[in-house]
């Protein structure tokens, strides 16, 4: 609705006045009037001047391989919708103080793009590990793809950070649903609350096919609408964890509905832990295959697990083949009891979990290209970020010292 | 100090050797130190050079307090050095040629007068300068200070391209244009006198052919420097450069380094407990750095250090130009990346005959002398001491 076509309505539908009350309203009042009160909708989009390094629209729907190399901007607003959680705090810093998030378009999200925009013709379900040095860019292309999804109207289901769950200091309780087992409140609740803001379109009109009573008394029937299960979390701490696993549960089941698992720390939920529970054991993540093939011995080993792992551990087992797809990132930076000199998918993630896994897509995120470079220090000094400017010399400085590494150059710019 | 008796054999001694000029001088004093003894009621054999000053501070009491102002009476050697006395200084009827001979010091003197009279001279250039600058003045609007803002323009690609914009290291900012004459035309002047100091004090006294006490030194170099400062100095360099030596360029202490067959330069590196073996080789493209088989990222995660192994590259204008391989062992993470940037440094010099006082001027191959203190006893570690207790 733009201005024009309001006034013109207004046109329209005025009564007409008699002729000394015309007079005083003129058409300048009547425009006035109408600004007034069309404020909120955004005047027409006029060809703003956009700077070479940057794409001319920011919708991650219409990026191609002519958008290589540039970058596109979202403001701080439409940002924090898709990512509540944010990202890393280096990027978010970033993203505070420039007020707008500007995600370099790279080969490998492109990559990863395209193919989810074919995925209507396979069978089985896409699943990509993006793995690379550290530093590089892992997170950001999880970003751009979570971006895309979000515009394409698919159901997300994305776990910023799983090293926070895995190696958080936060209260760990003893599941009511199983004993044995572990939930975290803390987390669940606010990973809940993210889901609801972020795909609260959909919940309502997605389904759920089972019947789950919650304790003695409350019952979900079949048919009802999921956002009841994650408002059933959000109002029950204790469920909180259960309430994600039946999520998961029903989501693993419907068909139709396009749906990106996107985890970020992919690896740490198959490595050690360093959770506490009550009784200061170290609780441990369970290997999902040994309880499959050998229910005897699940039954010690299902001792002492953290749930929220467990729940998409299962998930991975069963992703809905036709319109889902998982895309996930590992990081070297930040896991415990890390001694793999590697980066690589190999390094990072056990063999059976690859296992489980198969068939996935290994998509390598490296340094910045040389053309890459000079593109993020536009933007850096566009932005303001670089406040003191670059040239030649001192991009040659700037790629010794940061090795073209992504987070490195960021955090050089921002100390220039 | 003569006693009286030897008094007559002394004098006698000394005419032979001095100027006529002395030998009244003399006679006078040693008048006088009698007359001085009789009148404080002593023994004129046993009246030392105390008892002497003790006498005049009695009988002339002062209230000045600048000990050259006050009444003294010294033995003519003391006031008149030998050099002074040279039968060529004396006229012939016995009179100093030398204006300012009886301040003891006139080389001194006179060259203060000298340097007086040229700061006079330049004053009148300058008084004639600025007559006619402030017709030129008149016809500048404004002064461009187009240059101080020239860092923070947008940039777009083409600006990039040009090579005339110099970079910026590590903060330093360009000299921008300033309205200070003095340090523009002392640089200037000191760019023209080249690389030199001013004469020590001994070069001094040999250049003035008298001897010269630490005080008045001082003052002469106080002056010059004063003279040197003055906006319109470049009249008098010839004055200046009189009292200034150069300074040759710097001979490299060590050993000569060369290249070796494979166009390598190797040296070692130290520091604290840290020592570097570098090889650098010129490099095409981008310069490689490996430290014990590892990137220079992955070696030194901290900017800091990358930093510090930068630095000599930087100063040469090569960064990126080289590649470098080394290995380093013992200390810690700052230790060995000063220690790799020494070998660097050393290493560089055999590149090129112009890295090398660069590199000297910069510190870069002086091996940082500085280590770990050694802990003390009676005390915690090398200077925190114990808890002070009251009792």
């Amino acid at each position: 609705c733009t201005i024009d076509t309001f006034i013109q309505s207004i046109k329209v539908y005025t009564m007409p006045l008699p002729r000394r009350q015309l007079r005083r309203v003129t058409f300048a009042k009547v425009v006035d009037f109408a600004r007034c009160y069309v404020s909120a909708v955004p005047p027409r989009q006029r060809r703003q001047e956009v700077p070479i390094f940057q794409t001319q629209d920011s919708n991650p729907l219409n990026f191609g391989d002519r958008d290589l190399g540039k970058v596109y901007v979202t403001p701080r607003q439409a940002f924090a919708e898709v990512f509540p959680h944010g990202l890393r705090t280096a990027f978010m810093k970033e993203v505070q103080s420039c007020g707008q998030a500007g995600i370099l378009i790279r080969k490998p999200a492109l990559d990863i793009i395209n193919q989810l925009k074919k995925q209507n013709r396979f069978d089985t379900s896409l699943k990509f590990i993006i793995n690379g040095p550290d530093g590089c860019g892992k997170t950001l292309t999880l970003a751009h793809v979570i971006q895309y999804c979000r515009r394409a109207n698919w159901l997300l289901v994305h776990i910023p950070s799983v090293f926070q769950w895995v190696y958080s200091k936060q209260e760990v309780r003893h599941s009511l649903h199983d004993p044995q087992t572990f939930d975290q409140p803390d987390e669940a609740i606010q990973w809940l609350r993210n889901f609801r803001t972020v795909n609260s379109s959909h919940l309502a009109t997605l389904k759920t096919c089972g019947r789950y009573t919650w304790g003695k008394a409350e019952i979900t029937k079949a048919g009802s609408p999921l956002g009841n299960i994650v408002d059933q979390g959000l109002q029950k701490p204790f469920y909180a964890t259960d309430a994600i696993g039946v999520l998961l549960k029903e989501l693993a089941q419907s068909r139709g509905h396009k749906i990106l698992f996107a985890v970020d720390e992919f690896n740490g939920l198959f490595g050690p832990t360093s959770v506490r529970d009550p009784d200061k054991q170290t609780v441990r993540p369970v290997a999902l295959p040994l309880y499959s093939l050998f229910p005897l011995f699940s039954l010690q080993l299902k001792l002492q697990s953290l749930n929220l792992v467990t729940h998409f551990q299962k998930l991975m087992n069963s992703l809905p083949s036709e319109s889902s797809a998982l895309v996930t990132a590992l990081s070297r930076r930040g896991m415990f009891h890390n001694s793999s000199a590697g980066f690589g998918v190999r390094d990072l993630l056990p063999k059976w979990c690859l296992d489980n896994v198969k068939p996935y897509v290994s998509v390598r995120v490296e340094e910045y290209t040389e053309d890459e470079m000079t593109t993020v220090l536009d933007y850096y000094v566009h932005t303001k970020w670089l406040v003191s400017g670059y040239d030649h010399k001192r991009l040659i400085e700037i790629r010794f010292l940061a090795a073209r590494k992504p987070l490195a150059v960021q955090q050089i710019c921002a100390t220039c | 100090m003569c006693s009286g008796s030897g008094f007559d054999a002394s004098c006698a001694q000394i005419v032979c050797c001095s100027a006529p000029f002395l030998k009244s001088r003399v006679k006078i004093y040693y008048k006088s130190v009698g007359r001085l003894a009789k009148m404080m009621s002593r023994d004129p054999d046993t009246f030392t050079e105390k008892d002497i000053e003790q006498a005049i501070r009695y009988l002339l009491p002062t209230s000045l307090f600048a000990r050259d102002a006050m009444p003294s009476m010294k033995h003519p050697f003391e006031i008149y050095h030998t050099h002074l006395l040279e039968a060529d200084n004396f006229t012939e009827d016995g009179k100093p040629k030398a204006a300012a001979f009886f301040t003891g010091s006139p080389e001194y003197f006179d060259l203060i007068y000298e340097m007086y009279q040229q700061q006079e001279q330049v004053k009148q250039m300058e008084a004639k300068k600025q007559s006619e600058d402030s017709l030129v003045y008149l016809h500048h609007a404004s002064v461009d200070h187009g240059q101080l803002a020239e860092n923070t323009t947008e940039h777009t690609r083409d600006i990039i391209d040009e090579s005339e914009m110099d970079g910026e290291d590590f903060g330093e900012e360009s000299p921008s244009v300033t309205t200070e004459m003095d340090s523009t035309a002392a640089l200037a002047l000191s760019n023209q006198l080249g690389p030199s100091r001013w004469l020590k004090k001994d070069e001094m006294s040999l250049k003035l052919a008298a001897q010269l006490s630490d005080q008045q030194y001082d003052v002469i170099i106080a002056r010059l420097e004063d003279l040197l400062c003055m906006a319109g100095s470049v009249v008098v360099k010839d004055f200046l450069m009189g009292f200034r030596k150069e300074i040759p360029p710097s001979v490299q202490h060590g050993k000569e380094r060369k290249l070796d067959k494979a166009g390598r330069a190797y040296s070692s590196g130290h520091r604290k407990c840290a020592v570097a073996q570098v090889w650098v080789t010129e490099g095409e493209g981008e310069g490689a750095i490996m430290i014990n088989r590892q990137l220079l990222f992955d070696y030194f995660p901290k900017l800091d250090d990358r930093q510090q192994i930068m630095y000599p590259f930087l100063v040469v204008d090569g960064v990126g130009k080289f590649n470098v391989l080394c290995s380093v062992s013992g200390g810690g993470t700052t230790g060995q990346a000063g220690a790799i940037r020494h070998g660097i440094s050393k290493a560089l010099t055999c590149f090129s005959e112009s890295y090398g006082p660069i590199l000297e001027q910069a510190g870069l191959l002086t091996r940082d002398p500085r280590m770990v203190e050694r802990k003390k006893p009676g005390q915690k570690k090398a200077r925190k001491k114990f808890q002070w207790v009251k009792r």
